[in-house]
């Protein structure tokens, strides 16, 4: 129907039912095209928190983000990861061309300083990317750090190793990551913007 | 010269001159201000006492050294005994000079005016020696120099007396005998100095005697006599203290820098442990620092604060340490509130006092057409301070590449010397475990969380003989039923299996 299709692309007030309803800022690049295609912003959302539940580390969840990452850096700007689960091994993130100068890791001694970390972080121009592993956190700081992403326009991604994912999250995306031999499956669990297809595989 | 003014005027003539003597380009001659401050004794040893006089030790015994203008009314003159000077005024109030004390205050007067001149020398007891030639095009002329030095004087309640000359001799002969005169041109030197009398000159006062006995009573009458003969009657000091004055013969100066670190303290009212009033009073210290800092156009990259506690307990000290140099003192401010908060304090503080870490130069500064780069970085470098003043130093790492090829080797937190040569072939995991994590055996095979599956190797890694720590592993990759892909290995001299990492 070419008549419609010309009325969409003309009036702003018209949308799809089912496809992502305000193509607000452009996304972060995920590095996936299958991904990608996917995501509402065809990215990650640049301004928002993932919240991203895994069910077991060594899956692939950081080799997902290594792509954004590598982005981030190429422009200058930093990587900071609070709270990894294990050490991040430098010769690995160096075999996947990851800057190790922009990359800064911290260790907060307890779990509560998490999330008043992350958001110290996001106020720093400086900082690009934040990524961390927070345990347990309470919808409460979610929501802060939600606020403090969009308020500074940094991405921030929360990782928890869980069996399931969260039911009602204030992230802009939730995400769901099962591994299995070679591949990751992603469950889109909610995706501010709607999503079409809530499901994609990954071979990493 | 029989023209000269009989008189001489106790005012400071600055407005009546003309600003600036034409510019010159290659040479400037000098041009000397000397800063007496005639009631330093006083200022610093008896402060906010009218009847006040400071004594001295001599030869007869404890005289007047310096005396208050109130006492100075009654009779009392500088270098009259003690005992006469309690028959006039019984009630007065007399201190011991303390030359220590006035030193410091000098010290501190002299770093005060530092900042109208670079080239500055103290003439202890009571004087300051600036050259000002090269102030005058950037404070617009002496007049306005003069004023604002006295400005910034009066408001420390020092009393002054300001001279200029082309030579640092009669500057300061006039100065120190309270003559506010200012003269810019080396010729007419001798004719405004003509007329002085010949005590105020820097020689003993048995030469001064013995130059009265011959009839000369001021300097007019010193110029008159013949050069040859005063060096023969008088000896080579007069003629050289004559031509220093006169600026015949150079006088170099030594020179002062003032201190290059900060160092103040406040007292409190009353005892308190209120973070509050604490942090109130470093803002306060940090305000003197901020002024300092300025003065000197320098950066910080420490300080430390001290806070005392009453009934000599040791003081609380807590150090606070920029990631670069800095003058941003209300950065300095937020992370002194955010040590204290996580610090405690077993007593309660009565004083806050702070000092500087070494003064670092400020850099030159461009400004930048896009405003990005530097200031990221400085505001970056300000998070990760508020970072480790909350959460410690150990919290913030960096990783680094080190040479080695046992994988908890092959990185580190610091910086290595060595250049890292060859990267291995094989991938490395994202993740590695502080220590290996020995592996299980269930029903006769490998378990972690879920049976094993090796997918690749192995790898050998053997290394290390050489400094005990030696290494003999087969590395293998590995998947287990829940999808993590895991790095195991094989010792080889344990003969056990180990979990080493997680690619993430």
């Amino acid at each position: 129907m070419p008549d419609l299709e010309e009325l969409i692309a003309r009036n702003h007030w018209l949308w799809r039912g089912y496809g992502p309803q305000s193509p607000s800022a452009p996304g972060l690049g995920t590095g996936f095209p299958e991904l990608d295609a996917v995501l509402p912003q065809g990215g990650w959302p640049a301004t928002a928190v993932v919240d991203m539940t895994v069910t077991d580390w060594g899956v692939g969840e950081v080799r997902l983000l290594l792509p954004a990452m590598r982005r981030v850096m190429a422009q200058q700007r930093r990587v900071v990861w609070i709270a990894p689960p294990y050490l991040p091994h430098a010769v690995a993130l160096h075999q996947h061309d990851t800057r190790l100068e922009l990359l800064t890791v911290v260790t907060p001694g307890d779990p509560s300083a998490v999330a008043w970390s992350t958001e110290k972080f996001l106020q720093a121009a400086a900082c690009g990317l934040v990524v961390a592993w927070p345990g347990g956190i309470p919808p409460s700081a979610l929501r802060r750090l939600q606020l403090a992403a969009e308020e500074h326009s940094t991405p921030v991604f929360l990782l928890r190793r869980a069996a399931r994912p969260r039911n009602a999250t204030p992230a802009a995306l939730c995400l769901y990551l099962r591994g299995s031999a070679s591949r990751l499956f992603i469950t889109i669990v909610k995706a501010r913007g709607g999503c079409r297809h809530p499901r994609v595989t990954l071979a990493l | 010269m029989s023209g000269a003014p009989a008189s001489i005027t106790h005012t400071l003539l600055l407005e009546r001159l003309p600003a600036v003597a034409a510019p010159m380009p290659y040479a400037r001659p000098p041009l000397w201000m000397a800063v007496g401050f005639p009631d330093l004794a006083l200022e610093t040893g008896a402060r906010d006492v009218r009847l006040a006089a400071i004594s001295c030790d001599s030869r007869r015994g404890l005289v007047v050294y310096s005396a208050a203008q109130a006492a100075q009314a009654h009779g009392i003159r500088p270098g009259m005994p003690l005992t006469a000077a309690f028959a006039l005024v019984p009630e007065l109030r007399v201190h011991p000079r303390d030359p220590a004390a006035e030193l410091t205050a000098l010290k501190h007067l002299a770093g005060m005016l530092s900042r109208f001149s670079p080239v500055l020398s103290l003439v202890e007891p009571d004087a300051v020696l600036l050259e000002v030639g090269g102030s005058l095009r950037l404070f617009g002329g002496l007049d306005e120099l003069g004023r604002q030095i006295t400005a910034a004087l009066t408001a420390h309640g020092h009393r002054h007396v300001m001279a200029v000359t082309p030579t640092p001799g009669a500057s300061l002969l006039l100065a120190q005998n309270q003559y506010a005169e200012v003269i810019t041109d080396i010729s007419s030197l001798r004719t405004a100095l003509g007329r002085l009398p010949i005590t105020v000159l820097p020689l003993e006062t048995l030469l001064k005697r013995r130059l009265s006995g011959i009839g000369v009573r001021t300097l007019y009458d010193l110029w008159r006599l013949p050069r040859a003969g005063l060096a023969r009657r008088f000896g080579p000091e007069l003629v050289a203290c004559i031509d220093r004055i006169l600026g015949r013969q150079p006088e170099p100066q030594r020179r002062y820098s003032p201190p290059e670190h900060f160092a103040a303290a406040v007292e409190l009212s009353a005892e308190t442990f209120e973070h509050a009033v604490l942090v109130e009073a470093a803002r306060h210290l940090l305000e003197r620092l901020d002024r300092f800092l300025r003065q000197r156009v320098g950066m910080l990259s420490e300080l430390q604060f001290s806070l005392f506690h009453s009934h000599a307990a040791p003081p609380t000290l807590l150090t606070v340490r920029m990631r670069r140099h800095t003058r941003d003192v209300a950065r300095m401010l937020r992370l002194f509130a955010e040590r204290l908060r996580h610090i405690p304090l077993p007593a309660a503080v009565i004083k806050v006092g702070v000092s500087s870490g070494a003064l670092h130069a400020m850099p030159g500064q461009t400004d930048h057409l896009f405003p990005a780069g530097e200031d990221a970085e400085e505001d970056w470098s300000s998070i990760l301070e508020e970072i480790e003043a909350r959460l410690g130093h150990a919290a913030l790492t960096q990783l680094y590449l080190c040479d080695d090829h046992r994988p908890e080797r092959a990185w580190s937190h610091q910086p290595s010397a060595a250049t890292v040569g060859g990267q291995p072939v094989c991938q490395r995991p994202l993740w590695l475990l502080d220590t290996p994590r020995r592996l299980s055996y269930c029903r006769g095979r490998l378990w972690y969380a879920s049976d094993l599956c090796i997918t690749s190797g192995p790898e050998r890694i053997e290394s290390g003989w050489w400094d005990g720590q030696t290494c003999r592993r087969d590395y293998y990759h590995a998947t287990n039923e829940r999808g993590s892909r895991l790095w195991v290995f094989h010792d080889l001299i344990r003969r056990q299996w180990y979990l080493h990492g997680l690619f993430g």
